[in-house]
């Protein structure tokens, strides 16, 4: 159910701004760092703190573009769930004011909060079929790290952005940009709280670009 | 104590003193091995009892500080695992941290009411917390002023060297408010992060630490804590704090020092430190805690048991003195005595010593001249045998004149008798008589000069004697002897008065001439003791087989000495007129008869000589028996001897038998006379000039074998018969005639 909201999520958002036509994509693959732990076969994938560094496990990667993007003008909501005392998905990467929901899937209590800076919140204990589901609105573009109280393994990363040219890689380090206007840009990939790679990339109408980090 | 012989009683004395010290010494030095053995034992037994109470207090103590601590750890590692405390830390939001921290730390910091009211120093309360990052650096909790409640100098305190994943426990000094500093433990937790395990940070909690008291019964034991190398026992004062403190230092220095001991004096009273590592390989400074145990209780039990030990030494010692006195005394007495004993012993010991030394040598030098002595003996002995042969023989000689001469004093007087008044040789019974003791003198005589041969010849066995009669002995030895007994005494003018008291006696075995030599000298010897006259008694008597005949004098007698040794040869008490011989003869004489001579003698009583004879057996012949019976026939008989008065002896002898005697002087013309005619019987002298007896009996026994030849030998006793081949009689000189007879008679019988 929540692959829907964020499928169709990024299907709206990816294809909104779109009229001008001269849509250009950018694709390539990152060089991802090697995996902490074994492979993870079902794509889940959780956040670990290394030498308080917090990076997904299995590695991927959150590439984007920052320039002169447009700003979110319609609210959209993302849901971040609680599965199988795991967040799924445990990375998240959302345009600034969007609202995230956290919906309890688990049969347990959960207490999400956040002491990071970016977005500090703690939404109680909850029960899974809490409603309205708790949610909070990201309305600062940064880092922010959520925990669970009561389960002290569980953690999420959500990476709050001004673009709303974004992806995610695959584990394999390829992603794929598409419907980008024509202009300068600076391509970003994310890989884990302390770093990101950038480069500067000028877009051209209806071009394809092959962009490879680094 | 024999006062008045001092030296002899000293070493008795210093004998019992000495006895007395040794047992003195013996009971000083058993008592002082069993004191000093049982004060160790004691004082070991003690001082284990004090460590063993001590380190059972102690143990008690650590218990208690382990259960405190354990839970403290506990609640820490619960804090390190909150997660927002986690989550503030990977934020590094350290407003987060601390008051997060204030919230989960709500049930240990201090200040909060405790659920139950505990004693001060048992509280789980924590005084203030930090955390640190993963490098060890304090996170300040920045403007949350108050939270932790550690000042700057307490944070600089608590960094660390990069955080460990493991509990650190430190011991601290912290100043309170009121501005004492005073001692505080210090838990360090790791942080660790769920997934990784990665150390992310610490938590460092600060607590009073427990103040340990002792147990009941340990009430003096004091703790304390050691660190940033001072102490801090709250019970000591301040400067014996820091007397304790320079001891410690000096010991804590040594991290293998096994010894987790050391006697220290604080305050004038002994102590047992006892000091144990708090934080053992921690990263926080070394902290020690201290623990003070006051001797003084166990001392004063140890000076009790001294005492105690000390009395029963006195005791022992004194009951050691009274025993050992008394024993000494006991033995002393027998030593006492033992010592004048020996004393005396030995005094005696060394003069017998001495005279033994000197016995000795005197023995030696004695043994010396006796050696000499005796090979001078020796040969003063081989000596004097030759002088004693030589005397023996001259002696002889002179007791054979002697003899010789009593002999001839018969013969001499009777024959002067005749000759001097012819008209006695008319009266012929008188005459005859005369002429009769002429003969048995003369034959005496003749018989003393076999005596030479007689008185050393050993008895033959063989030696046949004829048949004696005793009495008729006895007499002619009287009358033999008169001139002797009679005259001589009658000169000297004292009468001696011989008595013959005879018995009826069968014959004895005997040499009638020896025998009567033998009582002549016995009588002879009677009258030598008779000097003033007296009576001699001469007996005969049957004693069983034997005969005995006595010679008793009523004289001088002799002494013991005498009597004993009368018999031997050459002893004699009659100076020059003795030889000596007269008894040994008699003594040898009674042995060759297979008799015995018995001496009794009183001195100034008299003497008694008995000799004893085996009476004569019937097989013993005796040529009385066949003389004057065997008379032959008339013979032809040649007699040859060169001494005319012999041949005309013969002559007279053997014609008056009846025989036709013809005569020769020599050896030749008897030869040439035995051709010339014919004769049945030739009786030839042995020694003659020119042709011998010998020679001539050879050439008549080749001449004419047949005739008997007698021969005459004045070496008659040292001849055998079987020597002289060709003779058939051999008649030694003097001539007997009856002999003779008996001779010419077994001659020709035996042809």
């Amino acid at each position: 159910m929540n692959f829907r909201y964020v499928l169709s999520g990024l299907f709206a958002f990816l294809f909104l701004p779109s009229g001008a036509g001269a849509q250009s994509v950018i694709e390539g693959r990152v060089e991802l760092p090697k995996a902490q732990g074994p492979v993870v076969v079902n794509m889940r994938y959780s956040i670990i703190t290394k030498g308080g560094v917090m990076q997904p496990d299995p590695p991927l990667a959150i590439v984007y573009l920052e320039g002169s993007v447009p700003k979110l003008t319609t609210p959209t909501t993302q849901q971040m769930g609680q599965k199988g005392l795991a967040f799924v998905p445990a990375l998240l990467a959302v345009q600034v004011g969007t609202k995230v929901e956290f919906p309890n899937l688990d049969d347990t209590y959960h207490n999400i909060f956040s002491y990071s800076p970016t977005k500090r919140f703690d939404l109680g204990r909850y029960r899974p079929d809490e409603k309205p589901t708790p949610s909070q609105v990201f309305d600062k573009a940064g880092l922010v790290t959520l925990h669970c109280d009561i389960h002290e393994h569980m953690r999420a990363l959500i990476l709050v952005l001004e673009t709303p040219y974004f992806t995610k890689s695959g584990t394999d380090g390829r992603y794929r940009l598409t419907g980008i206007p024509p202009g300068t840009y600076t391509l970003k990939a994310w890989l884990n709280s302390r770093t990101t790679l950038e480069r500067r990339v000028e877009v051209k109408s209806g071009q394809n670009l092959q962009l490879d980090f680094p | 104590m024999n006062l008045e012989d001092p030296p002899r009683s000293l070493p008795v004395v210093s004998f019992r003193l000495k006895l007395f010290a040794a047992i003195m010494i013996v009971v000083a030095a058993v008592t002082a091995l069993t004191l000093y053995l049982a004060e160790q034992n004691a004082q070991e037994e003690v001082g284990r009892n004090v460590e063993r109470e001590f380190r059972d207090a102690l143990t008690a103590l650590h218990e208690a500080r382990e259960v405190r601590l354990t839970l403290l750890a506990e609640r820490c590692r619960s804090l390190a695992k909150a997660v927002r405390i986690r989550a503030a830390l990977e934020e590094s939001s350290a407003e987060d941290l601390y008051t997060n921290a204030e919230i989960e730390l709500r049930g240990i910091l201090a200040g909060e009411p405790e659920p139950e009211p505990e004693a001060a120093g048992r509280t789980l309360r924590a005084k203030f917390f930090r955390f640190l990052d993963a490098q060890g650096t304090v996170i300040t909790p920045g403007k949350i002023v108050g939270s932790g409640r550690a000042d700057g100098a307490l944070e600089a305190k608590l960094g660390m060297q990069g955080v460990s994943n493991r509990q650190e426990i430190g011991y601290l000094m912290v100043k309170s408010e009121n501005g004492e500093e005073t001692p505080c433990e210090i838990i360090a937790t790791p942080i660790v992060a769920t997934d990784t395990h990665e150390v992310i940070g610490a938590v460092v909690i600060g607590f009073p630490p427990l103040e340990l008291t002792g147990p009941p019964g340990m009430e003096g034991l004091k703790s304390g804590i050691w660190v940033e190398g001072r102490l801090h026992l709250p019970a000591l004062s301040p400067a014996a704090q820091g007397f304790g403190g320079a001891a410690l230092a000096r010991v804590v220095e040594q991290p293998e020092r096994a010894e987790r001991s050391l006697p220290v004096q604080i305050e004038g009273a002994p102590h047992l430190l006892l000091y144990q590592r708090l934080n053992p390989g921690s990263r926080f400074a070394a902290a020690f805690e201290v623990c003070l145990f006051p001797l003084t209780g166990s001392l004063a039990r140890q000076r009790r048991f001294r005492i105690q030990i000390l009395s029963a030494a006195a005791l022992l010692l004194a009951g050691g003195l009274a025993v050992s006195h008394f024993i000494s005394g006991r033995f002393s007495a027998p030593v006492a005595k033992l010592a004048e004993d020996s004393a005396a012993n030995r005094a005696q010991r060394e003069r017998a010593e001495s005279a033994l030394e000197i016995t000795n040598q005197k023995l030696s030098s004695r043994n010396a001249e006796l050696q000499q002595a005796l090979a001078d003996l020796k040969a003063t002995q081989q000596h004097v045998i030759q002088q004693e042969r030589l005397s023996a023989l001259g002696q002889m000689a002179s007791g054979i004149a002697h003899d010789f001469n009593n002999a001839l004093v018969p013969i001499l007087g009777f024959s002067q008798l005749l000759q001097l008044d012819p008209e006695l040789l008319a009266d012929t019974e008188r005459t005859t008589r005369y002429l009769g003791v002429i003969q048995t003198a003369a034959q005496d005589a003749a018989n003393v000069v076999g005596r030479l041969h007689q008185f050393y010849r050993v008895r033959d066995e063989n030696e046949s004697f004829a048949a004696v009669d005793l009495n008729r002995i006895a007499q002619q030895a009287i009358e033999l002897t008169q001139p002797r007994w009679k005259d001589q005494a009658q000169s000297s003018g004292s009468t001696v008065e011989v008595v013959a008291e005879l018995a009826d006696l069968p014959p004895v075995a005997g040499d009638e001439s020896a025998l009567r030599e033998a009582l002549t000298n016995l009588i002879f010897n009677a009258v030598d003791a008779l000097p003033n006259g007296g009576r001699i008694t001469i007996r005969t008597r049957r004693a069983g087989v034997s005969a005995q005949i006595e010679v008793e004098d009523n004289g001088t007698g002799m002494s013991e000495e005498v009597r004993l040794r009368c018999l031997e040869p050459f002893y004699s008490t009659k100076g020059q007129r003795g030889t000596g011989l007269g008894l040994a003869m008699v003594f040898g004489m009674a042995q060759r008869h297979r008799g015995s001579l018995q001496v009794e003698s009183e001195l100034g009583k008299g003497t008694t000589f008995i000799l004893t004879l085996p009476l004569h057996r019937a097989n013993d012949l005796a040529i009385d028996e066949v003389s004057g019976v065997t008379r032959s026939r008339s013979l032809r008989i040649l007699v040859v001897d060169d001494e005319p008065n012999v041949r005309e002896l013969l002559s007279a002898a053997l014609s008056a038998d009846g025989h036709e005697v013809a005569t020769a002087a020599l050896g030749e013309e008897a030869f040439q006379r035995f051709k010339a005619g014919h004769f049945d019987l030739v009786v030839t002298d042995k020694a003659m000039p020119g042709m011998s007896g010998d020679q001539l009996a050879a050439l008549i026994k080749k001449h004419s074998p047949p005739t008997p030849i007698i021969l005459l030998t004045g070496f008659g006793q040292f001849l055998e018969k079987e020597n002289i081949p060709f003779v058939d009689v051999l008649i030694a000189k003097p001539i007997d005639l009856l002999a003779l007879r008996q001779a010419v008679a077994t001659a020709h019988q035996g042809v």
